[in-house]
């Protein structure tokens, strides 16, 4: 599936423009949206997953519209948003497998993919801790295995790798490449030169107006 | 995604957070503590029930009824406020963003959370039932029957219902105003009351009581709570009756209750960005917060660190207190003023008084901490002996001076009481709002126990606050509560 703004403008709540109406269609594949600070990456992923209205405009992905058919649209995308958090009196456990059983995940097989997840993600001996003891970098480590568990067509993460160590950086920006093969990744990092010399594609929101500098090969 | 089988995990997870919750264990030792003191012996100095200023000699049965209809006017704001569909929680944590990103809708989390809720109440109500039978069991009466176990079911369980519910009005509504989501609670639950003392609609049962305890007429003076029963004549109180009236109106009361939660369920939207606007106003209270103690410590640098500070520290904390709570402050100390013009008793400017450190703790303590961390860097005088304790003795001195002229009017015994549990309930308030970070339960004890102690002239050993006479017992009491508070603090202070 693909993601698709079609005349997408967007505004903060107090009306001040932060992109003009754009129509780009992101591939499947990594892709990095860039800009500066209070440019409007945070508010556009947001937005992606309609927790931020569009002044005018329509998301897509594949079929689906994002506020047409809303539940369709979230049954297909996931949202990590930023300084990720979990309840402090669940295990990481628990808290995958919660919100994989909201996604209609049977309990038996959110159980084998929250544990897969939280191994891939170097959280195995943490598995069954309270998240109220995680730093950070295992939070992150938590939110990163919260979206690639969900095997959605769209991941939508904002500053996935903030706190997180080096050589877990490099780790989980492995796992999201492999992920990201038949689907669409896009989020916005710092560490942008970590993702691009991958082969991420690039958004940029500069101006008030957001484009698509590389793409994916058709 | 449908409703039903997103239903399965969110009341597993809820029950889950809440049974880990160290405020739900608390909350059961309270209910269950109250559930016990229920059953009061034949010659305790106290009474749950008197009928024209006679205590009742009970039956098995009876004293369950009893224990009944005031059990369920206890829970309605204790449980109001224990009990929340997670807005205020998933909005602090930060996951009302994952809520609303999942493609389960909003009413199944909604619905699955009051189901949740529903089950923790009863379940509370269930073990209530068992200490106040073990207790008539105890004091020899025997065992209630099925019967009187049923009355019980149906007067408690409604109240259960309906205290769910309002917990969730207040949760989704109210959300982040714990001094007005208390305000409200104890509104409802004073209405409630009013309602079924002047016979309209009774939401406690007091109307089966009236019916039940003097047959064919209506007692005179029905007085329902913690009641001193010193030199009280008794009368006996056997029959229970399950009559149909009584079983049809409590069963259509909890179908309507029940009926409301799923329009609840049905109806609660969660909004996004309650963590944000509560981050976003601490960010900016603490920047313009933290100006003017920066600049007050730039301009007495001269004053050396250590004890040296300590007027300086507690005049900066003690004016912040003042300006955010000015309003309620001032009520209070009209009250008090007016209380000393008029030359009440003493009682009433210690009442008054008790509520200075529950308003200023509901106001600042969300703020305070990141505050105190502030000061805390610049002086040591707050960390001795931990920085908590100082807070409470300051706090406990605001709270204190106004009361003064009613202090010494009184003797020893009995300022020495109220300055104790006033102390007490200071530590208890700053404990719950500062450490654990519980300020429904800590403000809804209070109120509870406030409230108890200054309506209902409760046994010397329970008047805690001082408010009804000099009693060694009730300087005990208070020094014991005080003790387990000041453990309390110290515990979270050293870590």
């Amino acid at each position: 599936m693909e993601l698709h703004f079609d005349g997408l403008t967007l505004a903060t709540r107090d009306r001040t423009r932060l992109i003009a109406p754009t129509t780009v269609t992101i591939s499947p594949g990594v892709t990095a949206l860039l800009g500066s600070n209070g440019a409007g990456k945070s508010t556009l992923l947001r937005a992606i997953v309609a927790l931020h209205p569009l002044e005018a405009g329509t998301v897509r992905l594949g079929r689906y519209d994002h506020r047409r058919d809303h539940a369709e649209f979230l049954a297909h995308a996931v949202f990590m948003p930023q300084n990720f958090t979990a309840y402090p009196d669940l295990t990481a456990k628990e808290f995958l497998t919660y919100f994989l059983r909201l996604r209609g995940v049977s309990k038996v097989e959110a159980n084998q993919r929250a544990s897969y997840w939280l191994s891939a993600v170097g959280l195995e001996k943490a598995t069954n801790q309270r998240t109220g003891v995680f730093s950070q970098g295992m939070l992150q480590r938590v939110g990163f295995a919260y979206a690639m568990q969900s095997e959605a067509a769209l991941y939508v993460m904002d500053e996935p790798f903030a706190g997180v160590d080096p050589e877990g950086r490099a780790a989980l920006t492995d796992l999201m490449f492999d992920v990201a093969r038949d689907r669409v990744v896009l989020l916005s990092t710092h560490h942008i030169e970590e993702v691009t010399s991958r082969g991420a594609a690039v958004a940029r929101i500069a101006d008030g107006a957001l484009s698509l500098e590389t793409g994916h090969p058709a | 995604m449908t409703t039903t089988s997103a239903l399965a995990p969110v009341v597993g997870t809820e029950l889950r957070l809440r049974f880990r919750d160290a405020s739900f264990p608390l909350l059961i030792a309270v209910v269950l503590s109250a559930a016990a003191l229920l059953v009061p012996a034949p010659t305790a100095s106290y009474a749950t029930i008197t009928v024209d200023g006679r205590r009742l000699l009970m039956s098995a049965d009876a004293s369950l009824t009893a224990a009944g209809v005031v059990l369920s006017i206890l829970l309605l704001p204790l449980f109001a406020l224990s009990f929340d569909v997670g807005h205020v929680r998933d909005g602090e944590h930060g996951l009302d963003r994952l809520h609303l990103t999942t493609p389960v809708r909003a009413g199944a989390i909604a619905a699955g959370r009051l189901g949740a809720n529903l089950v923790a109440v009863l379940t509370v109500t269930v073990l209530s039932l068992l200490v106040i039978s073990s207790t008539i069991y105890a004091r020899s009466l025997g065992v209630p029957s099925t019967s009187a176990v049923s009355i019980f079911l149906l007067l408690v369980a409604p109240v259960a219902i309906a205290a769910v519910a309002l917990g969730a009005l207040l949760d989704r509504y109210v959300g982040l105003r714990t001094g007005l989501r208390t305000f409200v609670a104890f509104a409802v639950w004073f209405a409630a009351m009013l309602a079924s003392a002047l016979g309209g609609r009774d939401l406690f049962g007091v109307s089966y009581l009236r019916q039940v305890i003097v047959p064919g007429g209506r007692p005179g003076s029905l007085a329902v709570g913690a009641i001193s029963a010193r030199g009280l004549a008794s009368m006996p109180w056997t029959d229970t009756p399950l009559t149909p009236d009584l079983v049809w109106s409590r069963t259509l009361l909890a179908a309507m209750l029940t009926m409301l939660l799923v329009l609840l369920s049905i109806t609660i939207r969660f909004r996004l960005g309650i963590a944000e606007r509560s981050a976003a106003g601490l960010d900016a209270s603490l920047v313009a917060d933290r100006a003017p103690v920066k600049a007050r410590h730039v301009r007495t640098s001269v004053v050396t660190s250590g004890r040296a500070t300590l007027p300086l520290t507690i005049y900066v904390v003690v004016s912040r207190w003042l300006v955010r709570s000015r309003l309620s402050v001032a009520l209070i100390l009209i009250t008090l003023s007016l209380a000393a013009r008029s030359g009440a008793a003493s009682s009433a400017a210690f009442a008054a008084a008790l509520a200075i450190p529950a308003v200023i703790v509901s106001k600042t303590s969300r703020r305070e901490a990141q505050v105190a961390a502030a000061l805390e860097s610049t002086t040591s005088a707050l960390r001795r002996p931990t920085s908590t304790l100082s807070y409470c003795w300051m706090l406990a001195l605001v709270a204190l001076l106004p009361a003064l002229p009613a202090l010494v009017r009184t003797n020893a015994m009995q300022a020495s009481t109220a300055v104790i549990g006033l102390l007490a309930a200071t530590m208890w308030l700053t404990w719950a709002h500062r450490c654990a970070l519980r300020p429904v339960l800590g403000t809804s004890t209070f109120a509870a126990l406030w409230y108890l102690s200054v309506f209902n002239h409760p046994p010397a050993s329970a008047d805690v606050f001082g408010l009804w006479g000099a009693n060694p017992q009730a300087l005990v009491a208070s020094a014991l509560m005080a003790a387990c508070a000041f453990a309390l603090i110290v515990r979270y202070d050293r870590g």
